[in-house]
């Protein structure tokens, strides 16, 4: 699905990705751990294509395109979604506004008819259901007055809504108190398909436990230095980055 | 000039078109009378509008006046709006939307001249191209209007390098007992919120057009008759696709 091939990327001219090689399959959840600063945001935005961050070297090929090539809505449209770290305030525009924005812009790109009224609002009130998320935050405007919770599960219900390929969870379960990490992770399970992957980034363990990845990788200062199965990211949880470094240092 | 009465105690609503030229109107609202109006500018590049509205407000009277300046061409304003009887209250507000040379100019003064009373503008400016936009807006608090409470809020978004802003809340005020907030703010459109639109899959035009629209949302939504916010909604849509042309007898008119 998507292979990252020796990615360089700058933020305000400071490098911050130093070669970054990554494969994901089809299907496969990658939790993406390390200490702060390491780069690990970055990658996600360069993913998504934010025009604040520059890619000076290296490639991405998603579903056999040229990533970089893409602007950031085609990027959506082909099947990225991104779950905010600090999901964005838009006040005056109402989440249903936005939610149909977002859909039929989908729609047009792969030549399909705007949806109908009834069937728009009927797919808004299923995917609301799978997070729990109240009506009444629809006629609002996009996270306006929303706590922390609250858009972290409209990340989640957003995603739900776009159905992407591929999904990046930036740290979508910090701030969360232990029933809304719970919903926000069950919600995620749900729209997990064979076909669907996901890179998330995580300092915790309950976040392993539930969503369960096939990989761990550990970025240090803008390189993956080590990479293994679930249980890497127990054994950082347990003992922190430092023994990593001091592998890394060691060679 | 036009004479407006509104008679004590009772209420009216007007919808103004203006044209080129020169328009003076005088409204009096008497005891406990309300009034809502609703105006709106579209004149072609290049014409010119002057507009002095006098405004005389009798005691428990309400004003509402909404403006939409779709396309001002080259556009005066002056009002003066005098609060003469106790607990008068008038809430004033402006959207506009300028683009190449069109220039906007309004002059804005409430004299609070009984006590009691409150005012609040609420004024909001987009501009780009090589338009210019200049707004003030003077509170008068004469002595003896004490319990006067007042708020100025002025929003400007300017949306290309070459767009000129004035944008001045003024207080001048003779009484002690008062509450008068006033705050400008100039910006552009916001990046973090483009980029996130962006990221849902909404094309760049179409997110900056919908961040414009909100940020004159508040103003749309002082319109208390909910068909006429409709349709000036659908009319700002279009101004900002560049699809709005000077009246030729849009559905507002008909």
């Amino acid at each position: 699905m998507l292979t990252i091939k020796n990615l360089h990327a700058c933020v305000e001219g400071r490098e911050i990705l130093k070669g970054v090689d990554l494969c994901i399959r089809d299907g496969e959840v990658h939790v993406l751990m390390g200490p702060n600063g390491s780069g690990k945001s970055t990658l996600s935005n360069v993913l998504v294509g934010n025009p604040k961050y520059e890619v000076t070297e290296g490639s991405i090929v998603f579903n056999g395109k040229d990533l970089l090539a893409l602007s950031p809505e085609d990027r959506s449209h082909e099947g990225i979604f991104m779950s905010f770290q600090a999901p964005i305030e838009i006040p005056g525009v109402s989440m249903t506004n936005f939610m149909r924005a977002a859909v039929n812009a989908k729609r047009k790109y792969f030549g399909q008819e705007p949806l109908s009224a009834t069937d728009f609002l009927r797919l808004l009130r299923e995917k609301r259901k799978l997070v729990g998320l109240d009506a009444h935050f629809m006629s609002r405007g996009v996270n306006e007055g929303f706590s922390g919770g609250e858009r972290k599960r409209n990340e989640i219900f957003q995603m739900a809504v776009l159905e992407p390929s591929f999904s990046i969870l930036d740290e979508t379960d910090s701030g969360l108190d232990v029933d809304a990490l719970r919903i926000v992770a069950e919600g995620f399970n749900q729209l997990r398909t064979p076909l669907t992957s996901a890179m998330v980034i995580t300092h915790y363990q309950r976040m392993l436990d539930y969503l369960k990845p096939d990989f761990v990788h550990v970025l240090v200062d803008g390189r993956i230095v080590k990479e293994g199965t679930a249980q890497l990211g127990y054994d950082i949880e347990e003992k922190g980055f430092d023994w990593i470094k001091e592998e890394v240092k060691h060679g | 000039m036009d004479n407006y009465l509104i008679p004590a105690g009772t209420s009216s609503a007007k919808f103004l078109q203006f044209s080129p030229g020169t328009d003076e109107i005088h409204l009096v609202l008497e005891e406990n009378a309300e009034l809502a109006a609703t105006a709106l500018l579209n004149i072609p590049p290049g014409a010119s509008h002057s507009l002095r509205l006098t405004v005389e407000q009798q005691a428990g009277s309400r004003l509402n006046i909404v403006a939409f300046t779709m396309r001002g061409g080259n556009f005066r304003a002056d009002l003066h709006i005098r609060l003469l009887g106790k607990g008068a209250e008038a809430r004033i507000a402006g959207a506009v939307i300028a683009d190449g040379d069109e220039t906007v100019e309004k002059n804005i003064l409430v004299e609070h001249a009984a006590e009691g009373c409150s005012s609040d503008m609420l004024y909001k400016q987009i501009l780009t191209g090589e338009s210019s936009g200049l707004i003030e807006g003077k509170v008068l608090v004469q002595p003896g209007a004490q319990q006067t409470t007042s708020q100025q809020t002025f929003g400007n978004l300017l949306l290309s390098d070459t767009a000129r802003v004035q944008s001045r809340p003024m207080l001048e005020i003779y009484a002690d007992d008062v509450k008068c907030n006033h705050g400008a703010t100039i910006g552009k459109l916001d990046d973090a919120a483009l980029f996130y639109m962006r990221q849902r899959g909404i094309p760049e035009v179409e997110a900056r057009l919908l961040l414009q629209h909100a940020f004159v949302n508040d103003i749309l939504q002082r319109v208390g008759n909910e068909e006429l916010r409709e349709k000036l909604s659908h009319l700002i849509e279009h101004r900002f696709r560049g699809e709005l042309k000077a009246c030729h007898g849009c559905s507002l008119c008909q």
